[in-house]
């Protein structure tokens, strides 16, 4: 499963999702990402993320499908919001579901490392001395 | 026409997210100098980031672009 959207989710939700895909799942490895106060010493009063949408889903979907071949786990999901984001609410979720937690914890790095590296998203930060794309 | 997007930075920079260009089977380096004549600044957001065409990034920018073809100026990646 993956997501683009502008709404928050529930990590619970999901999680327990996750769980109901297989009856072989022994463990569920989690990321989220989370706006912070504090970057590059400057206080970030919130964060505006912007997505080309159509090459997102399509990017996502590959690096799910690369992560579940890899590390042969049972499922990934992927959301990421964008839009307007405040401080210490969600930005990005990644659940796997694998038999074991050591292809879990390593196909859930992959994924956000990646998704960093390859997903046409960008975060604009507004801090008190301005706005900037980081 | 090729439709031709800009993101976040580049599309701020530029003043606007989407034109469509009146080109047809023009390599990426025609296109960006046709569009070089009204917005030097597509110059530099191919230094500065990638182009897509069609939502897969592409560095040669001998690519051909057809008439329903979708290019896009894509800034550095932030996302995660």
């Amino acid at each position: 499963m993956i997501k683009i959207q502008r709404e928050d989710f529930s990590v619970e939700d999901l999680v327990e999702e996750m769980k109901r895909r297989s009856k072989n799942i022994g463990a569920v490895v989690t990321f989220l990402g989370v706006a912070r106060e504090f970057s590059r010493g400057r206080e970030v009063l919130e964060l505006e993320y912007e997505v080309y949408e159509d090459m997102a889903v399509e990017t996502l979907e590959e690096i799910r499908r690369e992560a579940i071949e890899k590390f042969d786990v049972t499922d990934v999901f992927i959301v990421h919001r964008y839009g307007r984001i405040g401080i210490n609410e969600n930005i990005v979720l990644i659940v796997v579901g694998a038999v074991h937690r050591k292809e879990a914890f390593e196909a859930c790095m992959f994924c956000i490392d990646e998704i960093k590296r390859r997903a046409p998203i960008w975060k604009k930060e507004k801090t008190k001395e301005g706005e900037f794309w980081v | 026409m090729p439709i031709i997007k800009f993101f976040a930075k580049f599309r701020e920079e530029i003043g606007f997210g989407v034109l469509r260009l009146d080109v047809d089977n023009l390599s990426l380096n025609e296109l960006i100098e046709v569009l070089a004549r009204d917005y030097p600044k597509v110059r530099d957001f191919v230094k500065e980031g990638f182009l897509a065409v069609n939502r897969r990034i592409v560095r040669d920018t001998n690519t051909i672009v057809k008439r329903d073809d979708e290019v896009a100026f894509l800034p550095k990646f932030s996302g995660g």
